[in-house]
């Protein structure tokens, strides 16, 4: 058959119907495909090689990867995903000698204080698939829970709201999480972990030291922010506190007349539900030591509505 | 609805005494019937369209030899209810309704063929909705399709089945 693309008026005879879906172009019948469910896909592919062929295109896969988890996929996400597809692909190369199953990444570490990183349960099986059809492949493993992957987890306690670094996998039978995180050196371990309780790291929130937020001038009375708080002194791990930038005593409250934003000084105020905490630092100290004079503060954040609606969400239900 | 298309069959067909004038278009499908049409009709067909663009309008007589004069007028019902601008999920409800499976993987690869894009995403729809949830051979027969799998091919997709929607074990060997 002609190409769908040409422009010309392809008006010749084609063949009887009944053989012709099979000689359709690929776009065509990825009209229909696209069309059908994950498990149906999974179907078709058992009908003969053609259509084996075609269910399994990236671009097919993509819309159900990105339907069903486009919420938590992010770029700390997409980074780790494509470290074990490269780490399979040069396996490959060297030619080593797999075994049944295997896993990449390490969820602990051999020091107590190594990072988190993702971690991939694989085989042979699953590895031709992550190198030829890696969307697909990427599906299958968020839906089995074969993938660890980054995320943040809100966390809600009579004192603060905040939020921590963990690693993922998906149970589909509950349609919930289990977590892997790290504190004080112990590993905990949470089951039942909703969807609402996660999101995406937000970019370069991640693991990270030290948050560079760069227009702390910016910063004034009312805007919400979260506040990058190691948990304890020289341990790498950081909550994200939520809080907001409040007025100095002496200050009228005037919107008018306010004269905090051009203090040297910035005060916030964690959230509390039995107390307020507040606390204050100099715009100009932005290395990480002087921060933590102040109680471990490393870094700032200003939220977006969308954030502060799920941080107010959060508030209320949890 | 069968007599209103019929009727609209009807009042398409032209006598071949009656040469195409310039303010309609002829198609003629593969077994030699020809349909008028209003020139608007055409535009919705791309192929049609390109064809007629391709002569500067002088050729207005357009065989269809992959469309029957079965299922040219279901195209043209659609495409005059899609100017109209009155393309409903109850139109499209009671369209799908008059078609078998056969009819409607027709109406497919005729939609595909005069490059209608609105009636190929119908039609998609529509075959997606009547293979879902259905066996593998119920597939093969739905689409005439042969298994052409070899033995190897076919335990390396069982295989991949087992694991694909089967869940690993919480909390196992990488505990540690």
């Amino acid at each position: 058959m002609s190409s769908k693309k040409s422009s010309a008026p392809k008006l010749d005879k084609q063949e009887d119907c009944k053989g012709s879906f099979l000689n359709l172009p690929h776009e065509i019948l990825d009209c229909i495909l696209k069309q059908l469910s994950p498990k149906d896909l999974f179907m078709v592919a058992h009908v003969c090689t053609h259509l084996r062929n075609n269910s399994r295109s990236d671009y097919l896969w993509n819309q159900h990867v990105e339907h069903k988890w486009s919420k938590l996929v992010g770029e700390d996400f997409h980074n780790e995903w494509n470290y074990h597809i490269g780490k399979i692909r040069n396996e490959e190369s060297l030619v080593l000698h797999h075994n049944q199953s295997k896993s990449y990444g390490n969820i602990s570490g051999d020091h107590p204080y190594q990072r988190l990183h993702s971690y991939l349960k694989s085989n042979r099986a699953l590895d031709d698939l992550i190198k030829n059809h890696s969307q697909m492949a990427l599906y299958i493993c968020l839906e089995t829970g074969r993938f660890w992957f980054p995320i943040q987890i809100y966390k809600a306690t009579k004192k603060t709201l905040y939020c921590y670094d963990a690693l993922v996998s998906y149970d589909s039978r509950t349609n919930t999480f289990r977590a892997r995180s790290t504190n004080a050196g112990k590993r905990l371990v949470e089951r039942d972990i909703d969807w609402e309780r996660l999101r995406k790291p937000p970019p370069k929130t991640f693991l990270v030291d030290y948050y560079e937020y760069n227009n702390l001038n910016d910063l004034k009375p009312g805007d919400r922010v979260e506040i990058q708080k190691r948990r304890r002194r020289a341990f790498p791990y950081h909550d994200w506190v939520y809080a907001s930038i409040c007025h100095f005593q002496s200050c009228d409250q005037d919107i008018n007349h306010c004269s905090c934003q051009d203090n040297d000084l910035l005060n916030m105020m964690i959230y509390k539900r039995s107390s307020i905490h507040k606390y204050s630092m100099s715009k100009r100290m932005r290395h990480i030591i002087r921060y933590e004079e102040f109680n471990f503060l490393n870094g700032i954040r200003k939220l977006t509505d969308e954030e502060i609606g799920k941080w107010r969400n959060l508030d209320s239900t949890l | 609805m069968a007599e209103e298309v019929s009727s609209q069959m009807n009042s398409l067909s032209i006598s071949e005494t009656n040469p195409s004038s310039s303010a309609t278009i002829s198609l003629v499908s593969g077994d030699d019937i020809v349909f008028k049409v209003e020139p608007t009709i055409a535009k919705e067909m791309e192929t049609v369209q390109s064809f007629i663009d391709e002569t500067d309008g002088k050729i207005t007589t357009i065989p269809l030899p992959n469309i029957s004069s079965h299922d040219l007028p279901y195209v043209i019902e659609y495409c005059e209810k899609s100017i109209a601008g009155k393309i409903t999920k109850e139109f499209e409800a009671e369209f799908v309704k008059k078609l078998n499976n056969e009819e409607v993987k027709e109406l497919f690869l005729a939609a595909n063929y005069l490059n209608i894009k609105k009636l190929l995403d119908f039609l998609s729809q529509v075959i997606a909705d009547r293979i879902a949830n259905k066996s593998v051979e119920y597939v093969r027969r739905y689409f005439g399709i042969e298994n052409d799998f070899t033995p190897e091919e076919e335990a390396k997709l069982r295989e991949e089945l087992a694991w694909t929607f089967t869940g690993v074990d919480p909390d196992d060997e990488d505990e540690n």
